[in-house]
């Protein structure tokens, strides 16, 4: 049995006891997808975004590394429609650069904590016992431990730059998903029909793979696509604090975080990064809020 | 020259209007002084007789003066009194302690330290050595022994006498292995105090260094291992600590207003942790400076949130805003004038390699980078009034400077740039490997000047360059270790004393850097304890700079000119310009190592407020 | 429950010490030592006896069984940022500070943001819902250290309301709170929001409904109780972060607080400090989960208390 501290950290919509899986689930949860409104308008603005970001190269009138110093500091023009920054980059091209990375980052490093916190939840959630023992033992661990130290020591052991902090990332944002799918994992043990699996016969691995997974899948795929802009933003602040991503490989907090100096006279600086990082984050969250409340059975 | 007690009198205050206030005649100031460099300086800093050793100005004894301090008489347009409060703000990171013989390196040094006692000597505003609490002084024919007559009218402010004794407990703190003293470097190379490095392995107890008391109390003789022509100017760091007071509390005296103890004109009076740090007059200081302000408060905060604080009217000074907000000061009428650029610590900007190790043991790739960067264009679009273009190493109006002869060896050329990179097995930086350029704690100037470069690298010689910064601890434990960790980096370094012996032995081998050149060294090593005429001395120096712009182990950036944002308010002598046309607070700031705390009133014109 | 509320702090003490063991092997793993900050090497005698003089000489378990002896007897040694107190000395004038900013943040995020969620849900899909989810979100995804920026240059340098910074007096109190109490205030909104939308489907209000309850005295009663679980669940966990301070918020509106140490003890790597700092995290966190754990049971009677270690 969870106890109560597991599910009041788990997301509202992990809250919810799941019924099984029925057919045609998936037709109603797009449906319903489909008419939220924030949600689509969320999954517009981040399929925008992520065209723009793969399609750089192409869109961006310059290279990313490339400055003219003699034309710094220019404000918005006909030749540089989001102005210059202050060694001379495009803004334009940094922007979209800039919303490539923070993608590549927020994507890379869930996948990473995915990776690491999946197979540990699994772990504990069907196994229990001693594997359970020892895994809850390292998330409290994680968890106590302050967050901000944390990615400080690990960023200053491995070095700077875009690798390090998907891999900064990724090993301290684990801990939600393992957490969650354990979670999972122990309240659907619990229902009545896994109990009426059991009882006609059923292995604890078909029970695992045909009751239990599926169930889980909804609240997970939730908790994956918010965690991205988290990720996201965590990499804004380690940025901001000047030991996240090197120069010149732009990224849209250190922009932000730079701009703090510039923004009084150069407020196109402090504005657009400010807006695109905004928007990044706006568009995964409404995606991951339509798809909670596309995913809840319950709403037929 | 003139004498201490010549001094006594206030300085000359300056009609206000007089005081150029336009920030952007900077460049040609600074132009003059690259004429004016060699001479002044060797007037005063290394003035080094052939015959009759090195003595000082004869200095006339003080009459007899009163206990406890004259408090001068205020100009017709300064505030009254109890309005005379200077109120600067620090980096509350670094303000860790109050003492130099204590922590070099912690203690808040950026607008307001040092103010506790008197050093034997200071510098005035044209950078010549006056005398301190050392009336005179004269050198041994062979450079090694320095004797100084201390000025008998100082005191501390618990009634004890200032003494030799007083410099030799400090020093002997100094060398103790037990204090671990962070600038111990400083004494343990190029004027070494005898048996300093003995004694700070514990192979020699302390009171066997080279410091010690003359024929009597008011005499104190320094001896240095090799012939050290630069003593006096080192000497500029020689703020004693109270022999006492360091008996009596243990060095930490002076961070508690109970236990503090001053010879300076001011003494602590509150030291709120991580808010603000309170000096009141010494009302006890006998020594030289005659000071107008009655109160220093300096207010401790994150450097970022300086410019506010100096916009809302919270200090009345501050040193080295971001470009972002210069602009906001030089765009705005009514505060353009409020900006000064000085000439700081004489500080160079400069890319360094590693060149025991491949791509730059290489000296055409190292010639290549150098040729790669557009000076020029850094500094009119990003430096503005806080830097210089710079193709070597001594700064403008530094002893022995030598831009102008030295200006084509570093010179931008890109075409240049892509041959030589090319001859070194590079055409268009094909192969060369991607390089990391390590920057510590950078500000955001700093990080516009590394940007700027690494795009010019890569547009001029093809290559990737990624800026990685570093934090203070991380870069500098990289950089100075054996051999050294960083194969490409972005530094600076600023004058300890003013002696090229100083700046240059920064590249002495086994120094800061892993650049090994025997010319170099043999050259520096003779020029530096040369005790003959000091002419010849700095041509001597100046040989031994070109060696080091040739051979290009750093590529020499910018030489800063730091920018200072003052208010109206702060009138006197010491924004007043100098021989070279620079008006500015003059380094070593508002300490008592210069002139500027006697030179500094606060104006009727100050808002109220500041206090708070 | 004597034996669950023992089990959990038996668990705590573990926790303490492998937080500990991990900060101490990750702060000396970082590259460069707490004086490694001269302008040129330091003769090698000066060096070593810098470790000597601060303890760092010696293997490392040495050195963490020195230190975790003198800190368990209360003795957190002297931070080398700070030379002239000790640790808990600076612990207990820096955390009042940011206590003070925390206690308001949080009474703040939790009423308005219970506000603004019971509004948006009872006016669900309207222009309101939107506004309120639309503003409850960009508070989550505009970082802090913008919102203080614009704040400040709004209501200082603009309009010259309130001071840009400083401490000791009410109005400096303001700003920051604000800037501070935005994103938990989102937060708190969303949250209420959900779990109201949820419990008004729920199948005993639908009874309550059916059996002829007045829809405002359905809602009154559940709107109590579903403004409490969402600061159980939502802001009690966040109240040690918010406790220890914001390094964004405190340097810029210049809070003599706590936060600030967290990233300056990493970068002066102040051992004593980090690792003091660490422990009281970690136990602020143990307490909190503990009481969050019993305000449960107390607010959800489904829920029940089992064995001290697992949840």
């Amino acid at each position: 049995m969870a106890t109560p501290s597991t599910l009041a950290r788990t997301s509202a919509g992990a809250l919810r006891r799941s019924a099984p899986v029925a057919h045609g689930n998936a037709y109603y949860a797009t449906r319903r997808f489909l008419r939220h409104r924030l949600a689509m308008a969320g999954f517009l603005l981040s399929l925008f975004l992520i065209l723009a970001g793969v399609l750089a190269p192409i869109l961006a009138p310059t290279p990313y590394d490339f400055a003219d110093l003699m034309a710094a500091n220019q404000f918005p023009s006909r030749a540089y429609p989001l102005g210059t920054d202050t060694i001379g980059h495009d803004y334009l091209s940094r922007m979209l650069y800039g919303v490539r990375t923070s993608l590549f980052v927020g994507v890379a490093a869930v996948a990473l904590a995915c990776a690491v916190g999946f197979p540990l939840g699994l772990l504990a959630g069907l196994r229990g016992g001693l594997a359970d023992f020892a895994v809850m033992r390292v998330v409290e661990v994680m968890t106590a431990f302050p967050g901000i130290l944390f990615a400080i020591f690990l960023i200053s052991v491995v070095g700077s730059g875009v690798a390090n902090v998907i891999l900064v990332i990724g090993l301290t944002s684990w801990v939600t998903l393992c957490r969650l799918l354990r979670a999972q994992l122990l309240t659907l043990r619990e229902q009545e029909y896994v109990a009426a699996a059991r009882s006609i016969g059923a292995t604890e691995t078909s029970i695992a793979v045909r009751h239990l997974l599926p169930n889980a899948l909804a609240p997970l795929i939730v908790a994956v696509t918010l965690a991205i802009p988290t990720a996201i933003f965590t990499e804004a602040g380690l940025s901001f604090l000047g030991i996240g991503i090197n120069e010149p490989t732009p990224s849209l907090g250190r922009m932000v975080g730079e701009s703090a100096t510039y923004i009084r006279p150069y407020w196109h600086l402090g504005l657009f990064p400010t807006l695109a990082i905004a928007l990044v984050m706006l568009g995964f969250t409404f995606v991951g809020d339509g798809l909670r409340d596309a995913l809840d059975p319950r709403q037929n | 020259m003139s004498t201490g007690s010549e001094d006594r009198t206030p300085a000359p205050i300056p009609d206000p209007a007089s005081v150029p206030p336009d920030p952007l005649g900077h460049r040609l100031r600074r132009r003059t002084l690259l004429g004016a460099a060699a001479g002044a300086a060797a007037a005063g800093a290394v003035g080094v007789g052939p015959r009759n050793a090195i003595a000082s100005p004869a200095a006339a004894v003080p009459a007899a003066a009163p206990a406890g301090q004259a408090v001068p008489a205020l100009p017709p347009d300064a505030a009254p009194p109890e309005r005379q409060v200077y109120v600067a703000p620090d980096n509350v990171s670094i303000a860790k302690v109050l003492d130099f013989y204590e922590q070099v390196y912690e203690r808040p040094s950026e607008a307001a330290s040092d103010l506790f006692s008197d050093p034997l000597i200071r510098l005035n505003k044209n950078f010549e050595l006056i005398p301190a609490a050392a009336l005179e002084w004269s050198g041994s024919e062979d450079g090694r022994t320095w004797t100084f007559r201390l000025d008998p009218n100082l005191v501390w402010s618990d009634g004890t006498p200032v003494t030799a004794e007083d410099w030799i407990a400090t020093f002997r703190y100094a060398a103790d292995p037990g204090h671990a003293w962070d600038f111990s470097w400083f004494w343990a190379s190029q004027g070494t105090i005898k048996n300093w490095n003995q004694a700070l392995e514990g192979a020699v107890p302390t009171d066997q260094i080279g410091v010690r008391q003359g024929p009597d109390a008011q005499t104190l003789i320094f001896e240095s291992e090799e012939p050290a022509p630069y003593m006096p100017a080192k000497l500029l760091y020689s703020l004693p600590l109270s022999a006492k007071a360091l008996a009596e509390h243990g060095p930490l005296y002076n961070t508690n207003p109970e236990t503090a103890v001053s010879a300076g004109p001011f003494i602590l009076s509150e030291w709120q942790r991580d808010q603000r740090i309170v000096y009141v007059r010494n009302e006890q200081y006998t020594g030289q400076l005659k000071v107008p302000v009655n109160k220093v408060i300096v207010k401790l905060a994150a450097p970022d949130a300086f410019f506010t604080m100096y916009e809302n009217d919270e200090v009345d000074f501050m040193n080295k805003p971001a470009p972002a907000q210069l602009k906001l000061m030089q765009d705005d009428p009514e505060k353009a004038s409020q900006v000064h650029s000085g000439v700081g610590d004489f500080r160079c900007f400069y890319l360094f390699f590693d060149v025991t190790k491949a791509p730059f043991d290489n000296i055409k790739v190292r010639q290549a980078f150098s040729h790669a960067i557009d000076r020029e264009a850094i500094a009119s679009q990003i430096l503005g009034p806080a830097g210089a273009p710079a193709y070597s190493w001594l700064a403008p109006g530094f002893p022995a400077a030598n831009g102008d002869a030295l200006k084509e060896i570093q010179k931008f050329d890109p075409a240049l740039a892509k041959q030589l990179l090319a001859e070194a097995g590079f055409p268009e930086g094909e192969g060369f490997p991607a390089q990391e350029m390590w920057l510590r704690a950078p500000s955001p100037l700093d990080q516009g000047v590394a940007g700027a470069m690494a795009s010019m690298i890569k547009e001029n010689l093809g290559i990737d360059v990624e800026i990685a910064a570093k934090d203070q601890q991380g870069f500098t434990a990289a950089l100075n270790a054996k051999p050294t960790e960083i194969l490409f980096g972005y530094v600076s370094y600023g004058m300890d004393f003013l002696d090229p012996a100083n700046m240059l032995g920064v590249w002495h081998s086994g120094g800061r850097h892993s650049w090994v050149n025997e010319a170099f060294d043999t050259g520096l090593d003779e020029a530096a304890s040369f005790v003959g005429d000091p002419q010849q001395r700095l041509t001597m120096f100046q040989e031994v700079e070109r060696i080091l712009v040739e051979d290009v182990p750093g590529v020499f950036v910018y030489h800063e000119t730091p920018v200072q944002l003052i208010k109206p308010w702060l009138k006197g002598d010491f924004i007043a310009p100098d021989e070279n046309g620079i008006s500015s607070m003059h380094w070593p700031g508002y300490s008592c190592t210069s002139t500027v705390p006697e030179g500094l009133y606060i104006g009727a014109d100050a808002p109220e407020g500041r206090e708070g | 429950m004597a034996r669950y509320v023992l089990g959990r702090l038996v668990s705590l003490l573990f926790v303490l010490v492998a937080v500990s063991v991990i900060a101490f092997l990750l702060m000396h793993a970082v590259p460069g030592g707490p004086f490694d900050v001269t302008e040129r090497r330091l003769p090698e005698a000066t060096r070593l006896a810098q470790l000597r003089k601060y303890g760092l000489d010696g293997p490392l378990w040495e050195q963490y069984l020195r230190y975790m002896s003198h800190a368990v007897r209360g003795d957190f040694g002297v931070p080398f940022q700070s030379p002239t107190e000790t640790v808990t000395g600076l612990i207990a004038r820096a955390w009042p500070v940011t206590i003070k900013i925390g206690v308001p943040t949080i009474l703040l995020a939790f009423t308005l943001g219970t506000l603004l969620g019971v509004v948006s849900a009872l006016r669900q899909n309207t222009w309101l819902d939107y506004a309120v989810t639309f503003t409850a979100t960009l508070g989550l995804v505009v970082p802090n250290f913008v919102i203080a920026l614009w704040l400040v240059l709004l209501f200082s340098v603009r309009f010259d309301w309130l001071p840009p910074g400083g401490w000791g007096e009410p109005k400096h109190y303001v700003l920051p709170v604000l800037a501070y109490a935005l994103a938990p205030t989102a937060l708190v909104a969303r949250y209420t929001r959900a779990s109201l939308l949820e419990a008004m489907r729920a199948d005993y209000v639908r009874t309550a409904r059916a059996k002829g309850l007045g829809e405002r005295r359905v809602l009154s009663a559940h709107i109590v109780r579903n403004s409490l679980i969402p600061f159980v669940t939502i802001l009690l966990p966040e109240i040690p972060n918010i406790l220890t301070g914001s390094i964004f918020i405190e340097a810029a509106f210049r809070i003599p607080g706590l936060g600030r140490f967290f990233v300056t003890s990493t970068s002066s790597r102040d051992y004593p400090m980090i690792l003091a700092l660490v422990l009281l995290v970690a136990t602020l966190w143990g307490i909190t989960y503990l009481l969050t754990d019993l305000l449960y049971t107390v607010l959800d009677p489904r829920i029940r208390l089992s064995g001290g270690a697992a949840r």
